[in-house]
C-alpha cells in the first residue's frame, strides 16, 4: 500500500465516513444538521421521481410510492415488449417494410390490450403503440385517460364503504324501481346526503362526483313525468355537480341541465300544492340552481 | 437469476437480449413490490444523507453542499439515482453491490462525479477546447500549493484533536499507510467493522468541524 497525501487523507475521511453504516436516526440527524427536514426531503424526492417517470397512467391526487412503482414497472415492461417486437421484425425485412409491417402487425394485436380491463396491460400497449403510430396513440391516450380517471374514481369510491354502499343502493332504486317512494328514498336518504358529506373532503368529493356521472342520466329535472317531492333534491344534486369545478362532471351535468325558466315553470306549477316548509326548500333550490347556471355562463 | 446468460454471449445474438431485459425487469419488479412506503422513506433519507456528505468533498462553486452545479440539489440527485434504477437505465448487479442502498450510492457517486467535472463546476466552457493537463499556469500552481497547505493544516488539527480516541487514531494511521477502504482499515487495525464504522463517523464529524472552524477563522 502506498503512502497517501493529506488531500487524499481528507477525501478518504469524508468518503469513508459517508459510506459507513448509518442508522435511520443518524441519517435524519445528519440531514437536520444541514438544515434539511428528512420528511420534507423524502416527499420532495418521491414527487421528483414520479414526475421524472413517463406518465404511463394518470397521476392520482395524492402521490404515493405505489404510483411510482406502477409507473416504473410499466416503463420497464414496455421497453422490454418493444424490444422483443423490434428484434423479431429486424430479422425479416428492410426499413420501409419494417414500418409497414410494424403498423399492421403491431397495432392489431394491441387492440385487445388497449381495451382491456387491466390498466397495466392497457398502459403498456399504449406505450408500444406510441412507437408505431403516435397519432393513433395520442388520441387513444386521451380517451383512455378520461375513462381511467372515471374507473379509478369508482375504485376509490368503492373502497370507501360508507359512500359506496349508499351510492349503489341509490342507483339501484333509481334504475330498477318504479315505486315513487323508492325514488324519494334514493334521493333524500342515499344520493344527496352522500354528495353533501363528501363535500367536506375535496379528494372524496372528486371521486364521488366523478362516480355521480352515472346518476346524472337518471335525474328527472328537465321533464318529470310525475312531480314528486324528491324533485328539488334532484335539483340540488344537479346543482352541486354543476358547481363541482371538475371538468368532465360539469360538462356531463350541463347536458342534463334545463334552462332556469323550465325549472321556474315546474316550481310555479307544483309549489302551491306543497306545505310551507317544502315550498321554501323548493324555492331555495330553484334560486341556487339559477344562480349556478348564471355563474357558469 | 442463476440461469441468466453471459451478457457478452447474448450481445452477439439477436434474440437473447430481449430475454435478458425481461429478466432485469422482473428483478426490479420483485424488489419494488417488496418495498413498503416505510422502506422507500428510509432508503431516501439514507441516500439523502449520503449525497449530502459525499458532495462536501468537492469544490462546488455554489459553496453549499445542498446545492450542486447545474442547478442540481441533493433531492434531484437522489431522485435521479432512483429513476435510473427503476427505469432499468442503471442495473444493479448484486455480485458487485451487496444491497440496493450500496448500489444506489454508487449511482450517486457517478452522478456527483459527473457534476463535479462538468462545465458549471469547473467554470470552463466546452468551446474553450480541451483542458490540457500539461498546460499549468503559475496561478493554477499557486492555487494547488495553497490547497495542499490548507489540507496539511486541517489534517494536523484533526490528528491533534483525536489523540484521545484510540479507534480514530488507528484509522488515521491505517490511512497513512495506504488503507483506502473500510475493509482494508478493518484488516489493518484488527478492529471490528462496527468499531471502524463508528470511528469513521466520528472522524468525519471532526473533519467537518475543523474545516468549518478554519473557514471561519479565514473570513
Amino acid at each position: 500500500m502506498k503512502k497517501t497525501t493529506p488531500e487524499d487523507m481528507l477525501r478518504l475521511m469524508n468518503d469513508l465516513g459517508a459510506e459507513a453504516e448509518h442508522s435511520d436516526d443518524e441519517s435524519r440527524a445528519a440531514l437536520a444538521e444541514a438544515g434539511v427536514d428528512a420528511d420534507a426531503f423524502a416527499r420532495a424526492v418521491r414527487a421528483r421521481v414520479q414526475t421524472a417517470l413517463p406518465a404511463a397512467r394518470p397521476r392520482p391526487t395524492r402521490l404515493s410510492w405505489e404510483a411510482v412503482r406502477s409507473s416504473a414497472l410499466m416503463v420497464l415492461a414496455a421497453s422490454a415488449a418493444a424490444f422483443v417486437v423490434v428484434s423479431y421484425i429486424n430479422d425479416r425485412a428492410g426499413v420501409e417494410i419494417q414500418h409497414q409491417l410494424a403498423r399492421a402487425q403491431l397495432i392489431s394485436p394491441l387492440l385487445p390490450a388497449l381495451s382491456s380491463d387491466d390498466a397495466e396491460r392497457r398502459s403498456v400497449a399504449l406505450v408500444v403503440a406510441e412507437q408505431v403510430d403516435p397519432v393513433f396513440a395520442a388520441e387513444t391516450r386521451k380517451q383512455l385517460a378520461v375513462w381511467e380517471v372515471r374507473t379509478q374514481a369508482q375504485a376509490r369510491t368503492s373502497r370507501n364503504s360508507a359512500y359506496a354502499s349508499r351510492i349503489i343502493a341509490g342507483l339501484q332504486k333509481l334504475e330498477l324501481s318504479r315505486d315513487p317512494n323508492d325514488r324519494k328514498a334514493a334521493i333524500w336518504n342515499d344520493l344527496l346526503p352522500v354528495l353533501q358529506e363528501a363535500r367536506k373532503n375535496r379528494d372524496d368529493f372528486v371521486d364521488v362526483a366523478i362516480e355521480y356521472q352515472r346518476v346524472l342520466p337518471l335525474l328527472r329535472v328537465r321533464n318529470p313525468d310525475v312531480f314528486l317531492d324528491s324533485y328539488w333534491g334532484e335539483l340540488w344534486i344537479l346543482n352541486i355537480l354543476l358547481e363541482s369545478r371538475i371538468v368532465p362532471v360539469v360538462e356531463a351535468a350541463r347536458l342534463q341541465a334545463p334552462e332556469p325558466a323550465v325549472v321556474e315553470q315546474i316550481f310555479q306549477k307544483n309549489a302551491p300544492g306543497l306545505a310551507d316548509r317544502d315550498r321554501k326548500a323548493f324555492e331555495e333550490a330553484v334560486s341556487a340552481y339559477s344562480s349556478t347556471l348564471k355563474g357558469l355562463r | 437469476m442463476e440461469n441468466r446468460p453471459d451478457p457478452l454471449v447474448v450481445a452477439r445474438n439477436g434474440r437473447w437480449p430481449a430475454i435478458y431485459i425481461v429478466g432485469d425487469e422482473e428483478d426490479v419488479r420483485d424488489i419494488a413490490d417488496r418495498m413498503s412506503d416505510r422502506d422507500w422513506h428510509a432508503l431516501t433519507v439514507q441516500l439523502g444523507r449520503y449525497a449530502l456528505q459525499k458532495s462536501r468533498r468537492f469544490y462546488w462553486r455554489t459553496g453549499n453542499s445542498g446545492e450542486l452545479p447545474d442547478g442540481e440539489r441533493v433531492e434531484s440527485l437522489v431522485s435521479k439515482a432512483v429513476v435510473l434504477w427503476l427505469t432499468g437505465r442503471r442495473r444493479w448487479n448484486p455480485s458487485e453491490y451487496d444491497d440496493l442502498p450500496r448500489f444506489l450510492q454508487s449511482v450517486i457517486d457517478s452522478l456527483l462525479s459527473h457534476s463535479a467535472n462538468g462545465y458549471d463546476n469547473r467554470g470552463t466552457s466546452a468551446d474553450e477546447g480541451p483542458v490540457l493537463l500539461g498546460d499549468v499556469t503559475p496561478e493554477v500552481e499557486l492555487l494547488r500549493k495553497e490547497r495542499a497547505l490548507e489540507a496539511e493544516r486541517t489534517l494536523s488539527e484533526i490528528v491533534c484533536r483525536s489523540r484521545q480516541d484510540a479507534v480514530v487514531t488507528a484509522i488515521i494511521a491505517a490511512m497513512r499507510d495506504g488503507a483506502a477502504t473500510r475493509r482494508e482499515i478493518v484488516q489493518a487495525t484488527g478492529r471490528s467493522a462496527a468499531d471502524i464504522d463508528n470511528g469513521l463517523k466520528r472522524l468525519r464529524r471532526l473533519g467537518a468541524s475543523v474545516a468549518v472552524g478554519q473557514k471561519e477563522r479565514m473570513s
